[in-house]
């Protein structure tokens, strides 16, 4: 005798086991699931060839997966993103301290809160751009993203490079206003999380057109 | 004698979003009904591999165009119904500008050349 409930339990673990982690898309797929059979067998099938039938229609498990696995990695870019952030934040406080010219706590905190505000300010308007990259075509805002990153990282290291060096040979050592070092290496923060953020999405766009086409 | 001409499937890619922000803009809806809607208003000509439009809706709440909430039904049951957000309906009108004009030049040129 055929047990419907037990027969969505196996394709439920069969789900899993392709990789679909998160709950709430493989309760909606049950949802649909269910919706399906309902018709199905209301249109004359039994509940085993409906269930087959709803099974089949639904797709394969492993294409499914592939396409929420591609939110999960949208989700990844933005934890990334706050890594970044985070390191910018600690790294600008770094210099702050190493900046002779800041003598109390009440102007290192100061220079802090300055420090957190534009990150958040320029970090926000990065989501505009975002939404503005739309506007060209996916594969090229895919490889401008990836080479924006390598500049972004390459750049970033150049500055501390400098930076280290200037530090540790007292013969460079030119106070306070040189290197611009903190600035710049925010610029480089921020060229990484709009590029990392613009590449993700265009890939994502990209994926999901051919996997709708596939 | 006619035959049904399924449509192609770039075509079915990129109509995928403006669709379902159509069908959204007559009210909220989910997955299941979406798919029946779409596959009976095109004559089955136009189908979806059922799964593939999850995904697509999860991106289109991410991006702000439509959003979802999960409604009990009847025998204990849920589902998860969506509807358009505010930039869901300036997308659609966006989308709406496009194709018209798509159709429109198409239209044009077949047209001539029966002239």
């Amino acid at each position: 005798m055929f047990d419907l409930d037990q027969a969505i339990a196996d394709w439920r673990r069969r789900m899993v086991a392709a990789g679909i982690r998160t709950p709430v898309p493989l309760e909606e797929l049950e949802s649909h699931l269910r919706d399906d059979i309902e018709q199905q067998v209301r249109s004359g099938l039994d509940p085993q060839q409906a269930f087959e039938a709803a099974v089949n229609s639904l797709g394969q498990a492993d294409p499914l997966t592939k396409e929420f696995a591609k939110e999960s990695s949208t989700r990844g870019v933005i934890i990334v993103n706050l890594v970044v952030i985070f390191i910018a934040v600690c790294y600008g406080s770094f210099m702050m301290w190493l900046n002779n010219t800041i003598t109390n706590h009440a102007q290192r905190l100061l220079g802090l809160m300055g420090i957190v505000l534009t990150t958040l300010i320029i970090g926000s308007s990065a989501f505009v751009l975002l939404l503005l990259h739309r506007a060209f075509p996916r594969e090229r805002v895919r490889r401008i993203g990836f080479a924006g990153m390598i500049v972004a990282v390459v750049g970033w290291l150049g500055v501390l490079a400098c930076l280290l060096l200037l530090r540790t040979n007292p013969c460079l050592q030119c106070g306070p206003s040189w290197p611009p070092s903190v600035p710049l290496s925010q610029m480089f923060v921020w060229l990484f999380i709009i590029s990392n953020s613009a590449r993700v999405s265009a890939k994502n766009d990209l994926g999901s057109a051919k996997a709708r086409s596939s | 004698m006619y035959s049904a001409v399924m449509i192609a499937k770039e075509l079915v890619a990129a109509s995928t979003e403006p669709l379902i922000l159509s069908l959204l803009s007559k009210g909220e809806s989910y997955g299941y009904a979406i798919i029946q809607d779409v596959r009976r208003r095109s004559g089955d000509q136009l189908q979806w591999t059922d799964g593939m439009l999850y995904p697509v809706l999860h991106r289109m709440e991410r991006n702000g165009l439509i959003k979802s909430r999960w409604v009990k039904i009847e025998n204990g049951r849920k589902r998860k119904y969506y509807s358009l957000k505010q930039n869901g309906k300036k997308a659609l009108k966006m989308h709406s500008q496009q194709w018209t004009a798509v159709n429109s030049v198409l239209t044009g040129l077949l047209g001539e050349q029966y002239v």
